[in-house]
């Protein structure tokens, strides 16, 4: 079944090696998943660049090490009017499974390239490992998830509100309000 | 008054790459004007080492969209064989945008290595 759409992603990418990311903090969201379906539709295309997606993962929220499939939507070059490019992820991948978080890089390549890139992502599977805590951006609510996420990397000893193996998620909305997704 | 005061960073620096606070921090510090950063660097090793500190803000908590707000402990030397005790602040008079992210980076020669924590203290009214 469907867990949740979001576009994480509306860009304008100017030049060689142009790069667009979405916000950290869909990280913990899209690693929830069984599955991914990211879709891309690109315009406003001038010098037909191409366009490569990866996806990265890694521990940390901000700092991702493993391109846990790359590319996820292989290098396509560009034509002047719209297109539209898919690619697939499974957390059932036995030499990449998802890690803590996980998060996607657009890339366009080819001098003078410029491109208009939008992406969603859908995630599929039986359901959320965890209910989805109501959320507000407000700075207790957020103290409060930082100081569990910190606790979450930390030896049993130096937990200080997390109890031990215990792990927390957060909705993509509790760090930044303006961030959208439907279930 | 005081409203949050955190541990955001305790690692072991043993290149001179650019390292990050973990980014669930960046809503958190960028909430306030008035943040207080202390740095304690200890088991520092290598020639002339160096510690550089520098917040980014960014206004959707993306990387691309990170930029420049503050450098303040700009490659300062770092004394060998002893604890070594930086203090740094955000104030209000550089507002920054939604999030504060923080960077440190050792610099200087001969494999420079050390152990690095980062308080936040975040000031203001409730």
């Amino acid at each position: 079944m469907r867990l949740f759409q979001a576009q994480v992603l509306d860009e304008f990418l100017e030049g060689d090696g142009a790069s667009g990311e979405p916000a950290h903090s869909w990280g913990l969201l899209l690693a929830r998943a069984e599955s991914l379906k990211v879709t891309c539709i690109v315009d406003t295309v001038v010098a037909s660049p191409t366009l490569t997606v990866t996806l990265l993962g890694g521990i940390s929220d901000v700092t991702y090490f493993e391109a846990t499939k790359s590319p996820i939507v292989p290098a396509t070059g560009l034509g002047t009017g719209t297109t539209v490019l898919t690619g697939t992820y499974s957390g059932l991948d036995a030499g990449f499974p998802p890690p803590r978080h996980l998060t996607l890089n657009a890339v366009i390549n080819g001098a003078g390239g410029k491109a208009h890139v939008r992406m969603w992502v859908c995630g599929r599977g039986p359901q959320l490992l965890e209910a989805l805590p109501p959320s507000q951006a407000t700075l207790p609510a957020q103290l409060d998830m930082a100081r569990r996420l910190a606790d979450e990397g930390r030896l049993p000893l130096k937990k200080r509100v997390l109890s031990p193996g215990a792990s927390v998620f957060y909705p993509p909305d509790l760090w930044l309000p303006s961030l959208r997704w439907e279930r | 008054m005081q409203l949050f005061h955190e541990l955001v960073i305790d690692d072991w620096v043993g290149d001179t790459s650019v390292r990050a606070v973990p980014g669930f921090w960046d809503a958190v510090i960028g909430s306030l004007e008035d943040v207080r950063i202390i740095a304690v660097v200890d088991r520092v090793t290598g020639t002339s080492p160096t510690f550089l500190l520098f917040v980014n803000e960014s206004p959707d908590l993306t990387v691309p969209h990170a930029g420049n707000l503050a450098t303040p402990l700009f490659n300062v030397p770092l004394t060998v064989g002893q604890s070594n005790l930086l203090q740094a602040a955000l104030t209000g008079a550089t507002p920054g945008s939604y999030g504060s992210h923080i960077w440190f980076q050792l610099g200087g020669t001969g494999a420079p290595s050390a152990h690095v924590r980062i308080w936040a203290t975040g000031r203001g009214r409730p």
